[in-house]
């Protein structure tokens, strides 16, 4: 069982001793393990299930410690000055940063309730204001062709991107705490009028966001492709090899013109959280194109308009037993209470902000990256990956050359690779593990309530199970062969009726929830995207488990309810 | 002479609080089963023998009252000072249940007397400073309702204080094993407009009977049972709606003890006021301070 001790190291990446200093950071930088970390509980972070490359670490500086650590004095937190970050090999784990002082809690404390309940009031007008600003950036970004900038510009512009980068999470993280609060102030009054978590969830389902505005567009697509008689062309012809073939008589190019129309719309899109490294659809159509080829393999298309009725008729059914329930007095509270979390709505915004936010942050900063690529002329096209941000920028202002760095990114290539194998063995947990996790927060987030901490903790001693138990997210029961999938990229390796095992989804995981029979993950609360999702979609999801990546193997045959919240595995692959 | 006093007779002066609030809700036409009180007065806790004219008029009071054959009956102390509003001597005197027989009840009626020297009830004065024993104690007697179900109601919740519903605890058989906490009773809600919010069933393993062997004795029930609901919601209706009617009568929240016999009639068998717990103010939609609680913890 490995340990913090196995990651406190001075090596790391090949040609590049971590010298975190060079970002700006307001209580606690990002940085390797040291031995000062011993007696704090980090947790490893679901979202780069891959490994984050050289230039990915910015996510750490900028997304999470800075925006979370900006966020949290906004409001403030009473309790807490946002999240720091540790790496282990390509690895992100994560600790919250905690006010200790009491006279400082209470201050912060006073802060917050003058804060929050005028936050929520205008958050409509709040995010429409923030979205703005990010549309605004981003139009500038996007409207340069960076092929025809000069070097100063691009370097210039590279610059540019980042902060538009800082300043997204920062956005990111000033509308997130603030609603989730009020999210799970609503659940605990809920909690003591006698209604449970799962409950509480359906009071705010069935509402339209970007991201399954996406996702209906996408079944368009596969519509287009079966109405254009090109349903044999996708069942027989591999993602990658797609686009050429298509492109070789009129009904597949009229549906390449559409499929670029798509793409103007939403493909400005990674198949990941916030990751440099990742390329957009529009780079790289692979995924919508094997997502369409999924879809053309279902008997029957995604019916959304159903789904949605049924998931408002749900959420209307249970909000009317739950007043029934209620003493009029009681009803006062509970509906004043709805109002303002439907008003400022967590599940919601949870989807919502990915279109804005996460799906596309990272994007300007890979456009110059490419570019500088493209000019310095790398092995590989994307090369500069590899190298760190103050290496990059060195590059950009020409403060240095590229001679000799080719070694080096061929070793970090390596190093990235084989850290991504071993994603299968990192600890969920280092440092000081707590009985308990007593954040609300962190618990809702990322599922880490007691029964999370209890699988791992029964797996690190040695137990193995064949029933695993977690959050029951989204109700209904699915049986099927399971596959364990580590990223949004792997998502063509899972079938119609199969169950999708991961540690978490997020937004680029949502279209195939389409055609999964269940979903179970690792990681998250209620509010985790694949809670959402699987909900949306009345696809069976159980959340939390904490080991089922580590216990179900590609093949078992589970069975998942989302009921009860248990996953059974019925038949392990020999 | 007549001693004895008719509970519909009941007062403060001839027959203690506890015997006089039941003598005022069956002069109110509220259904409590019937019965007499040995007055205060006539109490002799110390004495040898027992008041030969006093057994005969009791003796008669108890054939009148059974009207015929002997039945079993319920006989309670009520000494002067219970239930005032420093204390309630919740349980420091004696109740007999079952008690079957003319000379049986006039045992029971000494035993209760006797009670008021017990170290318990002296203890339980001394801590309240209330000095040596109680002046003296008036001791009920009433015919017992063979109870299929029975338990307690709050007018207010016994715990948060709020008054917008009743509270009621009901197991099956009689109420002892769930006013002395010895089962987990089932918890029902009816909400002031009548509508039941909540019926929760317990788990009621143990009930206590009256025994064909012609004395009390305490049950276990099968799983089943005890997890059987003890009143249905009409029930619980009916017995919110009595219960209510006794405190609108105090002009106070009450705490009663209620009975269901057989054919569903409902009878409270003891009832006081409760001095109302502060009202719990309803906060409309306080985000911060909700958040603080469960957001963050640190309300």
């Amino acid at each position: 069982m490995l340990s913090i001790e196995d990651f406190i190291t001075d090596e790391w990446y090949p040609g590049f001793a971590p010298s975190f200093g060079h970002s700006p950071y307001i209580v606690e930088p990002f940085r390797s393990f040291t031995a000062a970390d011993k007696d704090r509980f980090w947790f490893l972070d679901f979202h780069w299930a891959r490994g984050l490359t050289p230039l990915g670490m910015i996510w750490n500086e900028d997304g999470y410690s800075w925006g979370t650590q900006w966020a949290a004095e906004q409001m403030p937190l009473p309790q807490g000055r946002g999240m720091t970050q540790r790496i282990a090999g390509t690895h992100t784990y994560a600790a919250v940063v905690p006010v200790r002082n009491k006279r400082e809690i209470a201050a912060r404390d006073k802060r917050m309730r003058a804060y929050l309940p005028s936050f929520l009031d205008r958050f409509d007008l709040i995010w429409r204001q923030r979205r703005s600003e990010i549309e605004i950036s981003w139009q500038s970004l996007r409207s340069r062709d960076v092929s025809a900038l000069s070097d100063d510009e691009l370097a210039m512009m590279l610059v540019e991107a980042r902060t538009y980068y800082r300043r997204l999470f920062e956005i990111h993280f000033e509308m997130m705490y603030p609603l989730l609060s009020n999210y799970l102030g609503f659940r605990g009054v809920c909690r003591e009028l006698g209604f449970d978590a799962a409950t509480v969830a359906k009071f705010l389902q069935g509402y339209e966001t970007k991201i399954s505005e996406t996702d209906r567009a996408l079944w368009q697509l596969a519509a287009d492709a079966r109405s254009g008689g090109l349903e044999m062309v996708f069942a027989t012809t591999a993602p990658e090899s797609l686009a050429v073939v298509l492109g070789a008589d009129d009904a597949g190019r009229r549906w390449l013109s559409r499929l670029a129309d798509f793409l103007e719309a939403y493909g400005y899109r990674t198949a990941g959280t916030a990751d440099v490294a990742l390329p957009s659809w529009i780079e790289d159509p692979t995924p919508v194109l094997s997502t369409v080829a999924e879809f053309l393999r279902q008997e029957r298309p995604h019916d959304f308009d159903a789904a949605h009725d049924a998931a408002v008729e749900e959420r209307e059914t249970a909000i009317d037993d739950a007043r029934g329930r209620l003493t009029r007095r009681e009803q006062q509270v509970f509906d004043a209470g709805l109002i303002s979390v439907q008003h400022a709505n967590f599940p919601w915004w949870q989807d919502d902000h990915n279109y804005y936010i996460d799906l596309r942050a990272s994007l300007p900063v890979r456009w110059v990256a490419l570019e500088l690529a493209e000019r310095l002329g790398t092995d590989q096209h994307d090369d500069t990956m590899f190298l760190f941000w103050p290496e990059l920028l060195d590059l950009a202002e020409r403060q240095r050359g590229y001679y000799g760095m080719s070694k080096t990114i061929q070793a970090r290539r390596e190093y990235f690779d084989h850290w991504h194998d071993r994603r299968g063995e990192m600890p969920k947990m280092l440092g000081a593990i707590p009985e308990a996790i007593d954040d609300p927060l962190l618990i809702e987030i990322y599922g880490l309530d007691r029964g999370y901490m209890e699988a791992v903790r029964a797996e690190a001693a040695g137990v193995r199970v064949t029933t695993l138990r977690g959050i029951p997210a989204a109700r209904g029961s699915a049986r099927g062969r399971a596959r364990v999938i580590r990223e949004a990229g792997d998502l063509d390796k899972i079938s119609a009726g199969e169950i999708l095992v991961c540690e978490s989804t997020s937004a680029s995981w949502t279209p195939a929830f389409s055609w999964i029979a269940g979903c179970v993950c690792d990681s998250g609360g209620t509010l985790s995207h694949a809670a959402i999702v699987g909900r949306e979609y009345g696809v069976p999801t159980v959340t939390a488990c904490g080991v089922a990546t580590s216990s179900i193997q590609d093949g078992d045959d589970v069975q998942v309810d989302g009921i009860t919240g248990t996953v059974t595995i019925l038949k392990g692959v020999q | 002479m007549n001693t004895v006093v008719d509970l519909a007779q009941a007062n403060l002066d001839n027959a203690g609080p506890k015997m006089a609030r039941l003598g005022e809700l069956l002069r109110h036409s509220i259904d409590v089963p019937m019965g007499f009180v040995v007055p205060p007065s006539a109490c002799q806790p110390g004495a040898d023998g027992f008041d030969e004219t006093l057994a005969a008029e009791i003796a008669r009071a108890y054939r009148r009252l059974c009207g015929g054959t002997d039945k079993p009956v319920v006989v309670r102390s009520s000494a002067v000072d219970e239930d005032g509003a420093k204390a309630s001597f919740a349980g420091i005197y004696d109740s007999y249940l079952g008690v079957l027989g003319a000379d049986r009840v006039v045992e029971a009626v000494r035993a209760c007397w006797a009670g008021l020297h017990s170290e318990r009830a002296v203890a339980y004065r001394q801590r309240l400073g209330a000095g040596g024993p109680a002046a003296a104690m008036a001791v009920g007697v009433m015919l017992m309702v063979p109870a299929r179900s029975s338990g307690v109601a709050f007018t207010v919740d016994p715990v948060t204080g709020r008054d917008d519903r009743l509270i009621i605890e009901a197991s099956w058989g009689f109420g002892e094993p769930v006013v002395q906490g010895v089962v987990t009773p089932d918890r029902i809600e009816v909400a002031a407009d009548g509508r039941v919010l909540r019926n929760e069933a317990g788990d009621k393993k143990i009930a206590l009977v009256y025994g064909k062997s012609g004395r009390m004795e305490h049950v276990q029930l099968p799983a089943g049972r005890a997890r059987t609901p003890a009143l249905t919601n009409d029930e619980a209706v009916l017995l919110s709606e009595r219960v209510r009617a006794v405190a609108e009568l105090a002009g106070q929240p009450v705490d009663c003890e209620w009975v269901i016999d057989d054919a569903g009639t409902v009878w409270i068998v003891q009832w006081r006021a409760v001095t109302a717990l502060p009202a719990a103010e309803a906060p409309l939609w306080d985000p911060a301070e909700y958040a603080a609680r469960y957001a963050f913890r640190s309300a």
